[in-house]
């Protein structure tokens, strides 16, 4: 194992810990007040976690195994940014076309070789993030709240991330910028996680 | 805008209930102008709000007074922490 492969699994499995963190945190708050919000965030949070980490991991393997691994650990990312695009669709915007979304999923069904695969599924990532992005920035500009700077500036530097993967996979040392953007990314979207925590402990 | 959701409806109830609780509690009336919900919907949550000892229901002579409950106030709490850290995420509870 390479010195950045092991530092892109650590970067991971860094990633990995704060995602499942997040998770819980919120699971024990879908727990009190079973709020549909509250479980899209939690799933969503434990997905991405879990599919950083396989990202991450598929580095261990080598050729289809390391190719399928690196494509279920971005369907897994996917599918917890389409949990989080879920809740903005239920409490704040029902006019989106859910229709046309599934689409992707039919051409990764479909598609011959995991490679295209996995850029159709980092592809479908991306867009989340952006749809993501952009709810949160109307949300600042509406509400002018303090609080929502650091999701704001977190999924802003996600945003980032996946795009830089899209463009620099092949690069090695990219593949660690990438890592190391999404890892500040994550930390900076948990801010809100521990602020909770921190008025749980006050209290 | 949406909907509001069971939740938020339930803890808009508990507001109503909360502000009156210094008087005694509050009348089905009262609640029916703050909840803005139809008289049946109304009567059907505060039932069950009472069955799961989020209200209180206190009789008295002409009808009945709703309070709010260890467990209401408890679940207001909670349901007021976690209406700040969605809307962080630019989300509703």
């Amino acid at each position: 194992m390479s010195l950045i492969t092991a530092i892109d699994l650590a970067l991971s499995a860094v990633q990995l810990v704060i995602l499942l963190a997040m998770a819980a945190v919120v699971w024990r708050g879908y727990n009190l007040v079973k709020s549909r919000t509250l479980r899209s965030l939690a799933v969503g949070f434990a997905m991405i976690g879990a599919g950083v980490f396989l990202l991450g991991a598929s580095a261990l393997f080598s050729s289809y195994a390391q190719e399928a691994v690196a494509l279920a650990g971005t369907v897994l990312q996917a599918g917890g940014y389409w949990s989080l695009a879920l809740s903005h669709f239920y409490t704040v915007r029902r006019s989106m076309v859910l229709a046309a979304l599934p689409f992707p999923v039919f051409q990764l069904a479909f598609s011959p070789y995991l490679t295209l695969a996995a850029a159709v599924a980092n592809s479908v990532v991306f867009f989340l993030l952006l749809y993501i992005l952009s709810e949160t920035m109307i949300s600042f500009y509406h509400d002018r709240l303090p609080s929502q700077l650091p999701p704001l500036l977190g999924f802003f530097l996600l945003t980032i991330s996946v795009y830089s993967r899209l463009f620099l996979s092949g690069f090695a040392s990219g593949q660690l910028l990438v890592e190391v953007t999404s890892l500040a990314g994550f930390a900076v979207l948990s801010g809100p996680v521990l602020m909770l925590m921190g008025v749980r402990h006050r209290g | 805008m949406t909907n509001r959701t069971q939740i938020m409806i339930v803890a808009d109830l508990l507001r109503a209930v909360k502000e009156e609780d210094h008087e005694g509690g509050a009348k089905i009336s009262s609640l029916l102008r703050k909840a803005n919900l139809p008289h049946s919907r109304l009567v059907d949550i505060t039932e069950k709000m009472v069955s799961s000892e989020l209200l209180l229901k206190v009789p008295i002579e002409r009808g009945c007074l709703y309070r709010l409950g260890p467990k209401g106030l408890e679940f207001l709490e909670n349901v007021e922490r976690f209406e700040k850290f969605t809307k962080a995420y630019g989300l509703g509870l």
